[in-house]
């Protein structure tokens, strides 16, 4: 990709890294300053708002019915500062051939939800922390009050290519 | 969420959902050229990411312990200490990570669960159990 950003993601001088390494000092006051709210954990607000970038993440016969992990890297910016992240988003591919693209990400607090893992739920997303539990389509069933967030979906040349991330359009609440 | 993204309204009325602290240890010994002191952050960076990023909701993870005190007994009393501090000022649950293979077998009091250089699934399955044993 003619985009794909110099800096290495394992840099040290990442915002958060410092946070924690530097205690309660410069990293601590630069991080606080930047990253106030809580809401920050589930909202998908630090994408860019400007021209949606799209990535090539998986070819489009590898999909079913079945939702796949996908781990995928996109340049994202926050105020001034740009960053490539790792991503992983929840696909499928339904009998008519329609890809959803699902973010993994909690709406209730913002750990990672995983397909099939609790026994109570079969064929649901779960999640570890409190016990949020989702349909296929990502529609929320318990604890947490909106469905999952889901990615912008192209498909070209048989691949899948991923957009911004942005509320769920197959679930009506 | 790592302790510096909190603010005072959001853990009085959040709090309950975050049960469990995360002690970074790095445990450099001061003898370190800076060069490996980088090293060792981003290793310790890299482990806590394994459990910081699928359990976002529910931790919070508190400013590392940056160097270790020569003699372990006492080094071990410090890392109990700290843990006991932090279950009574209401956490459940304090999980020590850290990247230094010298921790490898140490056992901690009050520190429920101690992940030295853990990949991934490791983080997943253990933390996983932590909580189910006990809730
Ligand atoms: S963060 Fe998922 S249930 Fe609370």
């Amino acid at each position: 990709m003619s985009n794909e950003p110099k800096k290495q993601k394992k840099e040290v001088t990442r915002r958060q890294f410092l946070a924690y390494t530097l205690g309660g000092t410069g990293g601590f006051l630069a991080a606080s300053m930047i990253v106030p709210m809580v809401r920050f954990a589930v909202d998908p607000l630090l994408q860019d708002k400007g021209e949606s970038e799209f990535v090539k993440v998986i070819a489009l016969d590898k999909l079913s019915d079945e939702p796949v992990s996908v781990p995928f890297k996109m340049l994202q910016k926050d105020g001034w500062v740009e960053e490539e992240v790792d991503l992983t988003a929840w696909i499928t591919k339904n009998a008519s051939g329609q890809v959803q693209a699902l973010s993994p990400i909690c709406k209730h607090l913002g750990c990672t939800v995983n397909w099939n893992t609790e026994k109570k739920y079969p064929n649901q997303y779960f999640c570890p922390c409190h016990g949020a539990h989702y349909e296929k389509n990502g529609k929320n069933l318990a604890i947490a009050t909106a469905p999952l967030d889901e990615y912008e979906v192209k498909i070209q040349d048989n691949y899948v290519y991923l957009g911004k991330l942005g509320p769920n359009t197959k679930v009506t609440t | 969420m790592k302790f510096s993204e909190w603010n005072e309204a959001d853990w009085l009325s959040l709090q309950l959902y975050f049960d469990t602290c995360i002690l970074p240890i790095t445990a450099l010994s001061g003898l370190e050229a800076p060069w490996q002191m980088k090293h060792a952050l981003e290793r310790l960076r890299d482990a806590l990411d394994t459990v910081e990023v699928p359990f976002k909701g529910r931790t919070v993870t508190m400013p590392a312990v940056q160097y270790r005190i020569a003699d372990e007994h006492l080094f071990v009393q410090q890392i109990a200490g700290i843990a006991s501090n932090c279950k009574a000022s209401g956490f459940k649950y304090v999980i020590a990570i850290s990247a230094a293979n010298e921790l490898l077998n140490l056992s901690i009091p009050n520190v429920d669960l101690l992940l030295v250089n853990p990949d991934k699934s490791t983080s997943l399955k253990l933390v996983g159990e932590l909580w189910q044993k006990q809730d």
